[in-house]
């Protein structure tokens, strides 16, 4: 479980250190205040081996396919430097609960002279290419555990695409993680998790929650449709209607449920966790998550602008004995984005004092 | 359920006021001085103190904050009353040395506390009381008072009774024997005008806000 992240250069945030992460942990703050940030630095880490990242998160807020995206590093890599200034690197520190510490580091290189000859593919045959005197684009990662080198690795801009070298991967395993935003998880990637939870017979898990958002919920079930899986649900009625129909709301709670209950991911991030649902459900809702993250060891990050998804956060942590959340209050001040951290004691009597913690 | 308020910090100077009768008491007291520059806030009953401070430094506006008075009874023991605030604020790291009630250490943020009634009139501090005597005692100069205490002294003779909060009776008889102030709140009896602004144990209230 991640305990603590310090963020240096990425995005909005330029110097953000040791923001405590608990097993649940709540993040608020007004518009542009980096919420949405702290989440993608989380995935940044994990997601630190991939050599998509900077692409996978410029997808979250603005979904394009990869295959039409421009190989020019102000469009592609700029956009997760602060200020979109390639020319200082990105630092992210990560702690776990074993007091493992890990340092990504991501570099710009507009220089990068490679070790070794580049194989490019000419028709269909490999050719070593060399580098020019001028050097390659080149995004440069570098990941260290308690400091050893853990993954070293350079994406490279060359001929119209990206190539990517790996100079040491020790395949130290990373928490896995999941967005979820309003862009990112939709329908298309549900039918895989049910599928698995429909293996184990293990629908039922899900089933209960999910009344809370449709009382009539009697099963799922895929079937198949132009050769891809789709899901369909049975409300008790003849005809049985694509899951789809039942809203975003819905889908998005099937979704985290599906995340968390399968045991796919150790993360999941949830950016504004309070889209789709009724404030007459939070208490549920919250209930349900502190649930499965216990049971299924999965920490979740989440961003809000709920008042009332707070106060419930809080209350049903209480009402549970549950004590490890936490809730982040992000500020834009004038020296930049400031981390205010609340325990849950601090979250229920600042709810009783009236202030505005969002 | 009554709406939220969610208290924001408006201004950069604040006074933290103990309970809801401080709180319009001072709100009022600002209005009457035409002082539009401090907010006023209820920090709740005493125990709250370090934690509402903790949670003050977390919310929107405090980064601005230039000034915090706060105001509570001396209660039983003006000593232990001003030991509990320097605690309070000693945990918040608000300050590094002990503080004197009615004075305000110069620091990043100015920072003071007042505790009622105040000062008498040789300049010592009221080794106890409350809000309540500090409004008795600005009435103090008015005959009036005197007979509402005997009444009481002879009430509770007659009736055999002690009253565990005299200043509360004694206020609120005071404010029943008028006209004007009768079934009005402390708070309101100061928007009321019903405090006499120049009296010399309001004075060193007045005095500090000025030096906030």
């Amino acid at each position: 479980m991640l305990k603590q992240i310090s963020v240096h250069n990425f995005k909005a945030l330029k110097n953000l250190d040791n923001v405590s992460l608990n097993k649940i942990t709540l993040i608020g703050g007004k518009n542009n205040s980096g919420k949405s940030t702290l989440l993608e630095a989380l995935f940044a880490y994990m997601d630190v081996k991939n050599p998509n990242m900077c692409f996978q998160i410029k997808n979250f807020r603005e979904p394009k396919d990869i295959l039409f995206v421009q190989p020019d590093p102000n469009f592609i890599w700029a956009p997760v430097f602060h200020k979109f200034n390639l020319e200082k690197k990105i630092n992210l520190k990560i702690i776990d609960t074993q007091n493992n510490i890990t340092n990504v580091e991501i570099i710009y290189n507009d220089k990068f002279i490679p070790k070794h000859p580049i194989p490019v593919m000419n028709g269909n045959i490999p050719t070593p290419t060399i580098a020019t005197t001028d050097g390659f684009k080149a995004l440069t990662v570098s990941c260290k555990r308690n400091q050893k080198l853990d993954f070293f690795a350079h994406t490279i801009i060359h001929a119209g695409g990206f190539i990517f070298i790996s100079e040491c991967d020790k395949q130290q395993p990373l928490p896995s993680a999941q967005m979820v935003t309003s862009t990112t998880l939709h329908i298309n990637n549900i039918p895989t998790l049910l599928g698995k939870l429909d293996k184990n017979d293990e629908q039922n898990k899900i089933l209960e929650p999910l009344r809370l958002f449709e009382p009539n919920l009697q099963r799922f079930q895929l079937i198949k449709e132009n050769q891809q899986d789709v899901i369909y649900v049975d409300l008790g009625n003849k005809q049985k209607m694509p899951v789809n129909l039942l809203g975003s709301g819905f889908c998005r709670f099937l979704s985290i449920a599906l995340l968390i209950t399968t045991g796919n991911v150790n993360v999941i991030l949830i950016d504004e966790i309070e889209n789709g649902i009724h404030h007459s459900l939070l208490c549920k809702f919250w209930t349900f998550l502190i649930e499965v993250s216990q049971s299924n060891n999965c920490q979740i990050i989440a961003t809000t602008h709920s008042y009332e998804m707070i106060k419930a956060f809080s209350e049903t942590a209480q009402q549970n004995s549950f004590d490890d959340i936490g809730y982040i209050r992000l500020a834009l001040n004038d020296n930049g984005v400031t981390a205010y951290q609340f325990n849950n004691t601090d979250i229920s009597s600042s709810l009783s004092s009236e202030f505005e913690v969002r | 359920m009554p709406p939220r308020k969610n208290i924001k910090l408006e201004k950069r100077k604040i006074i933290l006021a103990e309970g809801v009768d401080a709180l319009y008491f001072f709100i009022n007291l600002l209005g009457l001085l035409q002082n539009e520059n401090i907010q006023v806030l209820d920090f709740g009953g005493i125990n709250d103190l370090t934690q509402y401070l903790n949670n003050l430094t977390k919310i929107d506006g405090y980064d601005k904050i230039e000034s915090i008075l706060i105001a509570r009874d001396s209660e039983t023991s003006s000593q232990s009353s001003s030991q509990s605030i320097n605690s309070s604020l000693r945990n918040v790291h608000l300050i590094d040395e002990t503080l004197e009630p009615f004075n305000i250490q110069a620091a990043k943020i100015k920072i003071g506390f007042v505790l009622f009634p105040g000062y008498c009139a040789n300049k010592c501090l009221y080794e106890q009381g409350t809000l309540e005597d500090l409004c008795i005692k600005i009435f103090e100069e008015q005959k009036i008072i005197t007979d509402i205490n005997s009444y009481l002294d002879d009430f509770q003779k007659t009736h055999n009774v002690k009253f565990k909060s005299i200043h509360k009776n004694q206020l609120h008889m005071l404010f029943s024997f008028t006209d004007k102030y009768v079934g009005l709140k402390l708070g309101e009896v100061m928007k009321a005008g019903g405090f006499n602004l120049n009296s010399p144990s309001l004075k060193p209230f007045v005095d500090i806000i000025q030096m906030l």
